[in-house]
């Protein structure tokens, strides 16, 4: 009997151990979450779409002109003390939420490392899913570099190979381990990496600018050549997108219509904007109430700028307007009543007050700067009548009447083309990098300057690598801070 | 089970006294149960100390001088006999299993003794003391019995159960989750308003890690064991009992509302003060001093404000009713030497005190003890329980149409009835105010009712395979079904109300089901009589499946009620314009977990003075993510030093028990890890993994997520990045505590704890590496700590002849205090600030001052000690300073007095140095026109509410705004006069084993500065909850 009895409860024991042994593997049945989410070829296009979604030059349009000579307060509103005049520190809450990168960009690496790491294991459910699929890894990988590229224009210092870039996510960091800066061969090495291996399943045309193509790439290519002083890849990667079919500069005339979206000249990738998004053109100006009652000018154009396009200048008509309205209300409340940046304003529908004031979309990637890159690399290499032909041919389409210059130093050239940058490429995010980039300081003229304290910012100070914020210091412990800060 | 459990704990004891001697008496002691003999029961001559124990045959043999003597017989876990010696020299006894948990505790008659062996922090409660409670829920009745155990009661609705928390809130994340509830070996799914408290033989509430050892991760927030009542042999007794009882509102405290004719005044002089439009009640729109008064209206106006003036109604005559309760319960319990049962059905009914709210629950319990051959045993409990529980259509709502709230916000001459006493309902304004009487004409048209079955099983089987070695199998089962439904009578005003105007139809399931396995072995030996070893292994596997579902209906059929049936389509033009899809008008989910665990327990005995022991368990369960977290290692150890059994303690004879006992053991929280939910009508469904999950979203309008206008394919973003490095937050218990009685007639136990917990969940930012930088995620990075002090006197204060007057109070002291934050120092949660240094659940607010002389705006106080004046706080600092909710200081006393059948006790129970904010307040003292529209107030802004330039006032005045300040956190300490019950049994009658019968009053007077309808809730924050019932029940019970 006793055998019969331990039997039988060891035979329970037995059972139970036995049948319980998945009981610490249930999963949640019920939840689109995990790997789950992103099941299907379809699902990982719908990541995609939210890794595009994410991508947005505002921060750094405003960044270059505040930080740099762009722009000036317009007497109506200011409080941009700490970045305007440089006074910034890690803590800046202003900082913090109107010129960080660190945030938004990873956001978007992150969406796109969420898209490689399910891509090529997806299910292919439709028609034409395993073709599909090579694109949008592709994709995944430009929005990776596109982002990356602008994290360390944001924190980088001047390119040297040994500076510290910023962490290279090439994986989803679901263990939310700390991630070190490495070096910036080493980052840009993945960089361009990621790109050329995007390239080869990127549509080779303009069909979808909204989204990434072998020209954005190239576009891509040739800044980051440009910013670590390859030239001779940069000039081949600009070469590339300026003979792009579809992609030729525009000329005087079709110029304006980039602005208010009349034409998509010179643009390989955009960023749609509709009302339910943030306006571009409020990085300058608030929208108005009405007609009469013109919005807060918050930026206007510096006097240096402006003064440095002549009348003939194209740009000059397509970047501002001296509105009369504002001249009556003798506004803005600076030397020069009415005038103020029109650039991201669909001119002339845009006006006070209506529904499509200060809504435009965004220019990502315009031909007009291969030009500027393609004559800066031919110029470094000493072949000043290359960079004299592309300068020569971008003003030629910019300025009636204009009369060719010829360059006769490479300094010339230099100075030239930075100075066509600081025009061409004005409220478009470039300035304050270009000064970095080029190891010059931000000269502003006494009318433009907020403050004396806010009139130069000395080349190569440690200003021009913006802080790492103090949140990501504390959650991230491998994070080395800009020296300076 | 129960047997190995007496082998288990009997092999713990042995002493051997050798004192001179005179006489000898010897015997044998065996188990009343199965005749088997009992080792290690304590033989001691009462009066002295001199004592043996029964050897492994149960034998023993004790030596003495003197005549007349008494020979006590005691044991853990079992009833404690005394036996005359007379003559006799040897003496036989058969000792009953008191208590048949794994606890170790003594149980008695009047409550609250400790074991003799178990070294850490434990009480145990009689089931007598709790039988015969007119509460539905049990844990309600522990309210100021037991030291550091917090009862509050959320709501008064009949059947609710009460939070409970055992020394304090030891985590941010987990800080509502509840003690575990052990049914007869097996934990429990959830509440205790599904047990009949009759059938309770004790219940025994363990705080310290020593109870972790033996219920692992789920016993964190301490463990309250429940063993219910078994047969015994050679006893076949039927019992009856009934009991009849009223349940009635309690009164405001403290806060007078206006009269109707102090309510029209108020509107007027505010109205006068402000202008035309500024106050739209009759008061003032009516007033002859309104600047539209005029001749043509005047005989109007003045005839409509005398109808106002003559409506002096008491709305808790409308509202509110005298409650019935109604219990009768049959028990038969018996038993022969080889198989014993109990055997009990109850029928619980009890109405609420608010209109429609009631509690009906059935309880059948069938427990029975078998020998099914030699060292073979089986023993098993079983309930099924069927509940019918009616809600009042707007419980806890925030809405006029909640009675809680209708009753004091309701303007005072509101007109409820028409001439023809029939309902005033409709549309409400200003001029024509029906709140009362929409809100009982929703009250009516509403169905809101919830029905639940519950079947709770416990199965045990033990073998002893050779002596002292044991196996067992204790096998649970605990499932229950819930439906809710809430439905709108088509054909009634409200269901007019409602989308598409003909009546709602909802119905809502959840069902739950957890089944749990123990097996062990377990060993037992005594050697050399002084050495007592006692361990055992177990191993266990637990599964909770959930399960749940609902759907609604609308645009039903006006000549039914309470049925979908005959419910229309839903017309085409409710999609909106442009819509091209449908939606879904139900819904279901489902979710399951399980925790497998491995524990061991060994203790070790020397000569009845040293005791110690140690415990290791491991868990493993699906709860966590992370491989390698998802094993939790768990272990205690304790030490006690039995000093009352030293030698030098022999010689004197005041102190009769001395215990030191000591604690400490590292114990993981399964509550603190988050879970989230799948809402299923009107529950839901818990969602285990989902906030360890990375998630998504596609962006909707209103959800601020990115969108992309870039293309027509939905972008969908990562929501949360999931937390993969979760791993359990761990509290380090430490206890220390003496047991000391005096002539055997006051005992004092003293417990000194502190509770640190660490890998505590705090809200931390993450790197922006995550892609997830400005999102903030509850990561294991914080530290908190409670302390505490809990003290516990029980004594006969009085005993002469048959007279005897016992007392017992208990105090207990809790702080909290947060001492690390990782990444921060502080952050906002809700209404209170997490911060480091402070205690969890610190109120946060603006320090309200006064009314400013000269503008009647809000004067604030700043943290740097100025005064500021303004009508908005934006500038105003918050401050920390006012306190938590959870009390610092808890505790209760009781007094029973008995002489011969007759007996009287009483309990009050107490809390202090809590604060809690009073919303009730804030909109009764707002004395603004936004208020004073939509709510009557009170008379305190009659007398001191600033009105014109120069008053010197406490509140703002009429031309400012109230705002949400330190004047809302209000003091909410109380004494409850719980309980007083007199009872008498009467003398025999022939045919009755017993008769008693008794008269009880529940929660009979509130003692508290608080002001509105009952301070005591589960939260921080009064909102208009249904107050906790005051009682009186007369009883009757039968034994045959």
């Amino acid at each position: 009997m006793k055998k019969i009895y331990s039997c039988l409860l060891l035979a329970l024991f037995m059972m139970w151990s036995t049948s319980c042994s998945d009981y610490l593997e249930f999963e949640e049945t019920d939840l689109i979450a995990g790997d789950i989410a992103l099941q299907t070829v379809a699902n990982v296009e719908t990541a995609l779409m939210g890794g595009y979604a994410n991508v947005d030059n505002f921060m750094g349009i405003l960044l270059n002109s505040v930080f740099a000579d762009e722009v000036k307060t317009a007497g109506e509103f200011y409080n941009a003390s700490t970045t305007h005049e440089w006074k910034y520190g890690p803590a800046d809450v202003g900082l913090r939420d109107s010129y960080t990168a660190i945030d938004p960009q990873y956001r978007v690496v992150d969406r796109a490392n969420r898209v490689l790491s399910r891509v090529d294991i997806a299910d292919s459910t439709r028609v034409g899913d395993n073709v599909l699929r090579k694109r949008l890894k592709a994709e995944a990988l430009f929005l990776r570099a596109f982002a990356h590229f602008e994290l360390f224009r944001f924190y980088g210092a001047k390119y040297d190979p040994a500076t510290l870039a910023m962490p290279y996510m090439d994986f989803v960091n679901v263990k939310q381990e700390p991630q070190a800066r490495i070096p910036a061969a080493e980052y840009f090495a993945k960089m361009n990496q990621d790109i050329s291996d995007a390239k080869a399943n990127l549509p080779n045309n303009l069909t979808d600018i909204n989204r990434a193509n072998v020209a954005t790439a190239n576009g891509l290519q040739a800044r980051i050549a440009l910013y670590s002083e390859q030239w001779a890849d940069a000039e081949a990667y600009a070469t590339n997108y300026i003979n792009t079919p579809g992609l030729a500069l525009a000329t005087i005339a079709s110029f304006p219509g980039i602005w208010n979206d009349a034409n998509t000249n010179e643009q390989s990738y955009r960023m749609v904007r509709t009302s339910a998004q943030t306006r571009l053109g409020t990085l300058f100006r608030a929208s108005s109430g009405s007609a009469s009652a013109p919005g807060t000018i918050t930026w206007t154009v510096s006097n240096k700028l402006y003064d440095s396009y002549a009348t003939a200048d194209v740009r000059r008509g397509a970047y501002f307007i001296t509105d009369p309205t504002l001249v009556s209300l003798n506004r803005p409340n600076a030397d020069r009543p009415g005038l103020i940046i029109n650039k991201y304003n669909p001119y002339p529908t845009g006006g006070f007050g209506q529904t499509s004031e200060n809504l435009v979309n965004g220019k990502m990637m315009r031909t007009a700067e291969m030009y500027l890159i393609r004559a800066e690399a031919r110029a470094e290499q000493d072949n000043l009548a290359g960079a004299e032909s592309d300068l020569n041919t971008l003003r030629t389409n910019r300025i009636t009447g204009y009369t060719p210059i010829t360059l006769s130093t490479k300094q010339q050239a230099i100075d030239e083309i930075l100075l066509e940058r600081s025009k061409e490429l004005a409220f478009e995010g470039h300035r304050f990098w270009d000064l970095k980039r080029k190891g010059l300081p931000v000269a502003r003229i006494a009318a433009d300057a907020p403050s004396a304290d806010g009139t130069t910012l000395p080349a190569n100070d440690f200003r021009f690598a913006l802080p790492i914020p103090d949140p990501e210091m504390k959650a991230n412990k491998l994070i080395q801070q800009n020296p300076g800060y | 089970m129960r047997k190995i459990l007496l082998l288990t704990v009997v092999m713990l004891s042995g002493y051997s006294y050798g004192l001179a001697q005179d006489r000898t008496v010897s015997g044998r002691v065996t188990s009343t149960e199965d005749g088997t003999p009992l080792p290690g029961v304590n033989v001691v001559l009462k009066g002295t100390t001199n004592g043996t124990a029964t050897d492994a045959d149960g034998r023993y043999s004790l030596t003495y001088q003197g005549q007349g003597e008494t020979l006590i017989f005691s044991f853990i876990g079992l009833q404690t006999q005394e036996v005359l010696i007379g003559d006799r020299s040897v003496i036989d006894v058969t000792l009953a299993l008191d208590v048949t948990q794994l606890t170790e505790v003594v149980v008695t008659e009047t409550g609250y003794t400790r074991d003799k062996r178990y070294t850490g922090a434990a009480t145990t409660i009689s089931g007598n003391v709790l039988a015969r409670t007119p509460v539905a829920s049990l844990d309600q009745s522990l309210q100021g019995r037991v030291a550091g155990v917090l009862v509050n009661s959320g709501s008064g609705q009949p059947g609710s159960n009460a939070t409970v928390r055992i020394r304090g809130v030891s985590s941010i994340t987990g800080a509502g989750v509840q003690p575990l509830y052990v049914v007869d070996g097996v934990p429990v799914l959830g509440g205790l308003s599904g047990i009949n408290s009759n059938d309770i033989l004790s219940q025994t509430i363990l705080k310290d890690a020593q109870a972790a050892a033996l219920y692992g991760a789920r016993g964190a927030n301490g463990v309250i064991v429940i063993t219910t009542r078994k047969g015994k042999s050679g006893v076949n007794s039927i019992d009856f009992r009934t009991q009849y009882g009223i349940s009635v509102e309690p009164k405001f405290m403290n806060i007078d509302m206006m009269n109707t004719e102090q309510a029209l005044a108020y509107e007027e002089t505010v109205g006068s003060m402000l202008g035309a439009t500024s106050i739209s009640g009759p008061g003032w729109q009516l007033s002859p001093n309104h600047p539209s008064y005029s001749p043509a209206n005047a005989a109007t106006r003045d005839a409509q404000l005398a109808d106002f003036r003559d409506n002096t109604r008491d709305y808790s005559d409308d509202l509110l009713r005298k409650g019935r309760t109604i219990s009768n319960e049959l028990v038969a319990r018996g038993g022969t030497e080889t198989s014993q049962y109990y055997v009990s059905f109850n029928a619980f009914n009890q109405e609420g005190f608010a209109a429609g709210s009631d509690f009906n629950r059935y309880t059948g319990r069938v427990n029975v003890d078998q020998r099914l051959a030699d060292k073979f045993m089986m023993n098993v409990s079983s309930t099924v329980v069927n509940t019918v529980t009616n809600y009042n259509a707007n419980e806890g709502l925030n809405s006029t149409l909640n009675p809680f709230q209708a009753i004091w916000r309701a303007k005072p001459y509101e007109q409820v009835y028409k001439g023809d006493g029939t309902l005033d309902f409709g549309a409400s304004s200003a001029l024509a105010p029906k709140v009362i009487a929409n809100n009982i004409e929703r009250q009516q048209a509403t169905t809101y009712r919830e029905k639940g079955i519950r079947v709770f099983g416990a199965l045990g089987l033990s073998y002893e395979i050779i002596s002292g070695l044991s196996v067992k199998n204790n096998f649970g089962v605990d499932m229950y079904t819930n439906e809710l439904m809430y439905s709108v009578d088509p054909n009634t005003y409200s269901g007019s109300l409602q989308t598409h105007n003909s009546g709602i139809h909802q119905e809502s399931m959840f069902s739950s089901s957890q089944i749990v396995n123990t097996t062990s072995l377990s060993y037992n030996k005594i050697f050399n009589d002084k050495h007592e070893i006692d361990g055992g292994v177990y191993f266990e596997a637990l599964k909770v499946n959930n399960n749940g579902f609902a759907y609604t209906l609308y645009n039903l059929d006006k000549r039914l009620e309470e049925t979908g049936q005959g419910a229309s389509e839903l017309p085409i033009s409710s999609l909106g314009a442009g819509a091209t899809t449908y939606p879904q008008n139900s819904t279901g989910a489902k979710s399951q977990y399980g925790i497998v665990s491995y524990f061991a327990t060994a203790k070790y005995n020397y000569d009845n003075k040293y005791t110690a022991n140690v415990n290791v368990r491991q868990d493993g369960t699906s709860r966590i993510l992370n491989e390698d977290n998802k094993e939790i290692f768990t272990w205690s150890a304790g030490l006690m030093w039995n000093a009352i059994n030293e030698g030098f303690m022999s010689s004197q004879d005041i102190v009769s028990d001395l215990k030191l006992r000591l604690t400490y053991g590292e114990v993981p929280n399964i509550g603190s890890i988050a879970t989230s939910n799948y809402a299923v009508g009107r529950y839901n469904v818990p969602n285990y993994l989902g906030p360890q999950l990375p998630s998504y979203s596609f962006p909707t309008s209103s959800n601020g997520l990115p969108r992309f206008p870039g293309s027509s394919i939905s972008p969908l973003s990562p929501t949360s990045p999931g937390n993969p490095n979760l791993k359990i937050e761990t509290v380090k218990k430490f206890n220390v505590g003496f047991d000391v009685s005096l002539w055997n007639r006051l005992s004092v136990i003293m417990d000194v704890y502190q509770n640190v917990t660490v890998d505590l969940f705090v809200s931390q930012r993450l790197s922006a590496t995550t892609g997830f930088g400005a999102t903030n995620l509850n990561i294991n990075a914080g530290q908190m700590t409670n302390k505490g002090v809990e003290l516990t006197l029980n004594g006969d204060v009085y005993k002469k002849g048959d007279f005897l007057v016992q007392a017992n109070w208990n105090h207990a002291i809790n702080t909290n205090n947060i001492d690390d934050l990782g990444q921060v120092d502080e952050y906002v949660s809700g209404t209170f600030i997490i911060k480091e240094g402070m205690p969890y659940g610190s109120h946060y607010t603006y320090d309200y001052v006064k009314a400013d002389p000269a503008t009647g705006y809000p004067t604030y106080r700043q943290n740097n000690g100025e005064l500021i004046v303004t009508n908005t706080v934006a500038g105003v600092d918050q401050k920390a300073t006012f306190g938590t909710f959870l009390p610092k200081h808890t505790g209760g006393f009781s007094v029973n007095a008995s002489w011969k059948g007759i007996s009287l006790s009483t309990l009050f129970s107490y809390q202090f140095d809590v604060t809690r904010y009073n919303n009730t307040y804030n909109w009764i003292t707002a004395g603004y026109p936004g208020y004073i529209n939509a709510v009557n107030q009170s008379t305190e802004l009659l007398t001191n509410q600033w009105m014109q330039p120069g008053d010197e006032k406490y509140f703002s005045g009429p031309n400012a705004t109230r705002q949400f300040t330190s004047q809302d956190v209000m003091d909410a300490k109380f004494m409850r006069w719980r309980e007083l019950t007199l009872a008498y049994t009467l003398p025999k009658i022939k045919g009755f084993k017993e008769i008693r019968v008794y008269a009880r009053g529940q929660n009979l007077k509130i003692w508290s500065p608080w002001k509105g309808l009952d301070p005591e809730d589960n939260n921080n924050i009064s909102l208009h909850e249904y107050p906790n019932p005051k009682m009186f029940v007369f009883g009757l019970d039968l034994s045959f």
